[in-house]
Parts: C-alpha cells; structure tokens; sequence
C-alpha cells in the first residue's frame, strides 16, 4: 500500500492505494469512498476511447494506463532532455494532476476536446482494412451466404441498393480494424506549437495511404497538410511521438508527409 | 441510406433524459428525429458509466440463441444495423464458437440449431478452416461453430448518436448531475442539477426518460417510485496482443470468462458476474483477473503469455430484482417501466437490454413516450445514418 496526495486544482486528497492501481482507479475511489464531486472525462478503462488525458506530474498521459507504480520512479519529460523525479511530502507520494491543454477547461481535470477533433479532417476514415496474409487459401464460409441474403432482404424493404455480392464475400476475408490513434490529445497538448498539430496532421497521412493521387480527396488532404497551419509549423520537437500511447509516431508522420510535399513540388 | 439531416418539425414539447450512456445517447437521436426538443443530463462525461467499458462485442446473438429466442434476433436484426449506421466504429470480421469438452461438443447441435431458430446464420466449419482463419485458437478444440459476430467502438458508437441528435438541436449537459426532480401533482415539473461550477440550477420538461442504467434506482427513488433494476459487475482483461480478428467464444451456455474480444492490437477477455448496490467506482479483483487468464488460454493457448494492458470492471443494469449470486438467471432484455402506476405521469424509466440493442431500445421508448405525449410519430434511426462522432465536440450550437 502507498499513501498518496493527489492535487486538482489546489484541492489535495490524501488517499492509500495499491502501486498496481491507475491513477484513474484512485480518483473512481475517491469518488465513491468520499463521495465528492470530482470532474473528469473517462470511459473505457483500456485505452481505447481516448477520454481520460491528463498532465500527470508534468507529463501528458491517459489515466487509465497510469499506474501509481509508474510515478514512483524518474520520467523523461516531453522534451525527451530533462527528467521529473517522484515527489514526496512526510511520505506521501505527490500526484499532481492538470487538464491537458489546447481543449476548453470545464472543470477540475475535465476538458472539451473541440480544437483535436476540429483538427481531424472529415474525410479521415476511421477504418483500415488488411489483405489477410494467406488471403488465397481462404474461401469465404456458407454463413455469409446467409448473411448476404438476409441484407439484400432488409435492403428490399427499406429501397437500399444491394452490395454486390462478390465484393460482399471478398470483403469477408479481410480484416477490419479501427485507426491506431484513439484521439486522445494527449499529442496535441504536449505540442508546445500553435498549428493543426500532430494527431489531425498524422490523420491526414493516415487517410493519404487510403486515397489515390489522383482523387479529389487525395489533394483536398494534401492542401490542408500545406497550409499555413500545416506542417511547416512543425518545429521537430518530437513530444507528440513521445507521448502517444499508441505509438502513432505522429513526429516521424508529418516529416513523412513533408516528403510527399517535396515530392510533389519538385514535378 | 440517407445521410442528409433534413430539418425536422417540431414538436413544441421538451422531453428531458437522465443518462448519457449508450442507451440515453440513442433516444436523444431517435427522440430528435421525431422533432421533439431533447435534453440530456449526464453527472460525468458521455458514457462514462457502463456503457463506455463494456466488453466491444457487437453481438449477433448466437450467445442467447438456445436461451432466449427474440434476444437473439434482435441481436441479429440490430448488429446488422449498427453495420449499416456506424461502419466507422465496427470491426466486423465475424465470430467462432469453440467446442473445447465432449459435452461442448454434444451441446453443437442445440447451439446451431437455436441459431438458425433465430435467424443467426450459424454454420459449422472444420477444424482446419478455423485454423486457417485464426491461427492461434485452441487446436485441440472438438467442433466450431462461425456466426457473425463483430467488435464495436463502446465509446464511438453512442457519441455518433449524440452528435446527431447535437445537430438536430438537442442540449447535452455533460458533468450535469440530476439531483432532485420535483413534481406538482402527478407530474414531474423540473429537474435540479448541479452544474460543472457546483450551483444548482432547474430545467423544465413535459416528459422525463430515465436511463440512469445500474443507476436507475436511484434516479427514480428522487421521484419517491422505484426501479427494478440489479447492478451486475463484470470483470475484463486486456492483454498486449492481437491474436485473433474474430471474436472467439466457449461453445457453452452463457458463463464467465467465455468470450474474448479484439479491439485494435488488443485481445480482451470477458468477463465474470456477481451482484452489487452501489455501481460506482468498481475495480477488479485480483482472483477475478487470474480466473479469467485461465479461462482465456482455453480458447487461445497464448492468451496468458501476453503482456496485461489493463483490467476494469463495470455494471450491467440487469433488469429485474431480489438476486444473489451471480445474476446470471436474469434476463438480458431490456424493460420500459412506467411510472403512472407509481403516481407519476410523465416519468418512465428505460433499463436492462445491451449495448448492441441501444437502437431498438430507444425506438421503443420513444415510441411509447411519443403515444403518452399523445403525439403520432415514427421512427427513423433504422435509415438515417448519424454524422460522425467528432461531430458531437466540433458542432457549435
Ligand atoms: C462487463 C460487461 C460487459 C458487457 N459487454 C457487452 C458487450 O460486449 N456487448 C454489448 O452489447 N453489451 C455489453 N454489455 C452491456 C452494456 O454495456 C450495457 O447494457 C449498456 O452499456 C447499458 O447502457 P445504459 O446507457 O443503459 O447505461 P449506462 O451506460 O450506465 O448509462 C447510465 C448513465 O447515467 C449516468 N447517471 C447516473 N446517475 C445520474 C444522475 N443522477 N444524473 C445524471 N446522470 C446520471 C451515469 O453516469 C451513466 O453514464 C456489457 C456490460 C458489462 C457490465
Ligand atoms: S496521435 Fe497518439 S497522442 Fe495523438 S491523439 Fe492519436 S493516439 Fe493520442
Ligand atoms: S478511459 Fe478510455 S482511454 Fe482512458
């Protein structure tokens, strides 16, 4: 057991928690225990909705990751150069935690978000699909046979157009997953610039991969990745790709789109 | 499938919902559409209660098929749906019922069987095809089973709603706690809510929706009446690693630690039952999270060598009431309760169900809602696909 400080906002909470729990277990604890209002965005526990960023001891991270544990020893801040040891008080373990910036402030911890998701650009898919490696082998089974038959039933009542059905059993031997970004912001808040910033600049990479050159689409993208606001202002600090928990690398991706821009300029 | 928002009439009467979960995120949408001026409160951010930390399976219903038959083809009706709505935030590659004991193995027929019943297109595969899909299953399993099961967004796919009920001009007060509802007579007159800043203020409504989930009672006991309603915790675990694209299940009657789910690079592992009061601020146990590992390395051998990524747990809003033990008995369906009976008659309580049902659950409310408020409406959610759910924080009111 550890005892701890948590501080909000010049509030402190003095808590004894488990090295193994997160720093969003203690505050659902504080919580319940000391029935207080307490205001921050969280969800799904597991890194996958992106709600619960914080400035955690100075560094940007999701909550719900965090493990008390992990505070307890020196950390590399977002600059990648300095470090921030832990912090105690007769004791205690200090964890100070801030709203992450670039979103509006609501209350406590909690922001709205609307800067980020103002950054992704509509036409990003959230979508990949993947060729399955043994793609040739595989041979779609008798159950989507059903299943087509089932939507183009559906689609008779409601007037929809019908997929076609050989696309329909090819799509059902490739893997669907969702982006790797969860649209966290913990990248855009670490960024210590004023542009569109690294997780709506790495969307735009992202979708470029999904659209052909020659697509309306495709250039639309590419223009907003020039624009003023655009990669130019990118001055290679790297901490967006140091704090993104889903290795991302939005850094290394606008420099990557920074060659397609090159690339593009020099034809 | 249309995707404009055409501009709606409007009805001139303000329902208010209490819950931003899955399921108050879903009738704002459909409440919306039918023109009526909608409010949401939700004491945290949206989903923050059960919804956002459920286990991500779309489910075609194949796991309640031998249960419960019209459970099952809801699931189905609705997975298909949810496809259609809100193919950003599914994966769907389908799913495997794996037959792992004799008696598993027995039970194949009456599982497929069952399936079929309800309109579930079940079909039994070799042992090999399985393998070629998923390599890294259990290969000493004894028949399976593929049905089309998929992976959803919990967060995503109720923020889609709610961004499209925001453009349609409903007001979401996230961070609003609903603290007090005060009636005159038989009405419900106005909601008190402490905002973000600590104060009070009250709204009106003509109608009052509760979808407080595992949190219903209590939101109904501010208006003296009372909900039939079990919080049911389940435990999950997430581990670094993909192994598989489908959803993998134990092909038995529904139990713990028998399905796991991947999500982007991870494979979660769900989940246990037991029965609680107080839904707040759940955390797993350590014997939950080793019990699980166990179960999860029948189905993938490797499952328990990967890397922990997390454990959470969560509520499930059982409806119905006086258990112990595991809940399991209870039904998955979802349950309208009118309060008329109670005394009070503009309050309804919406609660049970799942989260792949939200659409079909909030269709049926606003139904019955709309019959209360004595307005002819229809439903249109089963058409209109939402905007995306970046839309919910970029829409300027
Ligand atoms: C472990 C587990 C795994 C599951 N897995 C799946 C699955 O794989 N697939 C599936 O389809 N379903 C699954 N479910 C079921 C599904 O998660 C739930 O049925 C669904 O999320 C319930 O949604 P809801 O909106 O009714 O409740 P909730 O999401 O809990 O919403 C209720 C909301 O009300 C808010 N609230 C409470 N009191 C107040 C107040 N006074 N004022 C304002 N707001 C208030 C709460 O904060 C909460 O956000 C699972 C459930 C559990 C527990
Ligand atoms: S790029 Fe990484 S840090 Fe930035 S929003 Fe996406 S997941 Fe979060
Ligand atoms: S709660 Fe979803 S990312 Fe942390």
């Amino acid at each position: 057991m550890i005892n701890a400080i948590i501080i909000i906002n010049n509030r402190r909470y003095t808590v004894e928690c488990s090295e193994s729990n997160t720093v969003l277990d203690v505050l659902e604890s504080i919580r319940k225990e000391k029935k207080l209002s307490l205001h921050y965005r969280h969800s799904c526990h597991h890194g996958s909705c992106g709600t619960c960023g914080a400035i955690i001891n100075c560094i940007e991270g999701l909550m719900c990751l965090t493990k008390i544990s992990d505070l307890m020893h020196e950390r590399k801040t977002t600059s990648g150069k300095d470090t921030v040891a832990p912090q105690y008080e007769n004791g205690k373990l200090i964890i100070n935690l801030e709203p992450l910036k670039k979103a509006a402030y609501i209350a406590d911890i909690a922001v709205y978000p609307a800067q980020l998701f103002e950054s992704i650009p509509e036409t990003a898919s959230y979508k990949r699909s993947i060729e399955r490696a043994n793609a040739s082998q595989l041979e779609p089974d008798s159950s989507y046979d059903e299943l087509y038959k089932q939507i183009c039933s559906d689609a008779a009542q409601t007037q929809e157009p019908v997929p076609d059905k050989h696309v329909f059993m090819k799509n059902s031997l490739i893997r669907n997953k969702l982006e790797l970004c969860i649209e966290c912001g913990l990248c855009l808040s670490a960024c210590p610039e004023e542009f569109r910033g690294p997780a709506g600049l790495a969307a735009i990479h992202t979708a470029l991969a999904k659209n052909k050159p020659e697509t309306s689409t495709y250039s639309n993208l590419l223009a907003l990745a020039y624009a003023e606001d655009g990669i130019a202002q990118c001055k290679r600090h790297f901490a967006c790709s140091r704090v993104c928990p889903q290795g991302v690398a939005p850094g290394r991706r606008i420099q990557e789109l920074r060659a397609i821009d090159s690339k593009n300029s020099n034809t | 499938m249309k995707n404009n928002l055409p501009s709606r009439k409007k009805l001139n009467k303000t329902i208010a919902i209490i819950g931003g979960g899955g399921t108050g995120c879903a009738l704002a949408w459909d409440l919306s559409l039918r023109g009526f001026s909608v409010l949401v409160f939700e004491k945290g951010e949206l989903t923050s209660g059960t919804t956002g930390r459920h286990h991500g399976q779309i489910h075609s219903g194949a796991r309640y098929a031998v249960g419960d038959k019209n459970i099952a083809r809801e699931c189905m009706e609705e997975s298909i749906l949810l496809r259609k709505l809100v193919p950003e935030a599914v994966e769907f590659n389908g799913g495997i019922f794996l037959a792992l004991t004799d008696e598993e193995a027995d039970y194949t027929d009456t599982f497929i069987e069952a399936c079929h019943e309800a309109g579930i297109p079940a079909q039994e595969i070799s042992i090999e095809k399985a393998l070629q899909f998923e390599p890294l299953i259990n290969p000493h399993c004894k028949r399976c089973v593929t049905v089309p099961d998929g992976t959803f967004d919990a967060f995503r796919v109720p923020l889609s709603f709610a961004a499209g009920a925001r453009m349609l001009g409903a007001a979401f007060y996230s961070f609003h706690e609903v603290v007090q509802l005060d009636t005159v007579g038989n009405k419900i007159i106005s909601l008190i809510v402490t905002t973000p800043e600590g104060k009070q203020q009250s709204f009106a409504a003509d109608f009052v929706i509760n979808a407080g989930g595992a949190w219903a009672k209590q939101i109904a006991a501010l208006a003296k009446v009372h909900v039939p309603v079990t919080p049911a915790p389940g435990t999950m675990v997430a581990v670094k690693n993909r192994f598989t694209d489908k959803v993998i299940s134990r092909l038995a009657p529904p139990g713990d630690g028998d399905i796991i789910v991947p999500q982007r690079e991870l494979s979660i592992i769900g989940s246990t039952q037991r029965v609680t009061d107080n839904p707040e601020g759940l955390l797993p146990l350590p014997e939950e999270i080793s019990f699980l590992l166990k179960r999860a390395t029948e189905l993938i051998p490797a499952f328990s060598n990967a890397p922990i990524h997390a454990a959470w747990s969560a509520a499930r809003p059982l409806a119905g009431e006086g258990l112990t033990g595991s809940g399991r008995s209870l039904s998955r369906d979802f349950m309208i309760v009118d309060h008329s009976d109670a005394g009070i008659t503009n309050f309804i309580s919406l609660i049970g169900g799942k989260a792949t049902i939200l659409r079909a659950m909030a269709e049926k409310a606003a139904d019955y809602a709309s019959e209360k408020l004595g307005e002819q409406t229809y439903c249109e959610t089963r058409t209109i696909v939402p905007p995306s759910w970046r839309n919910y924080y970029t829409y300027k009111d």
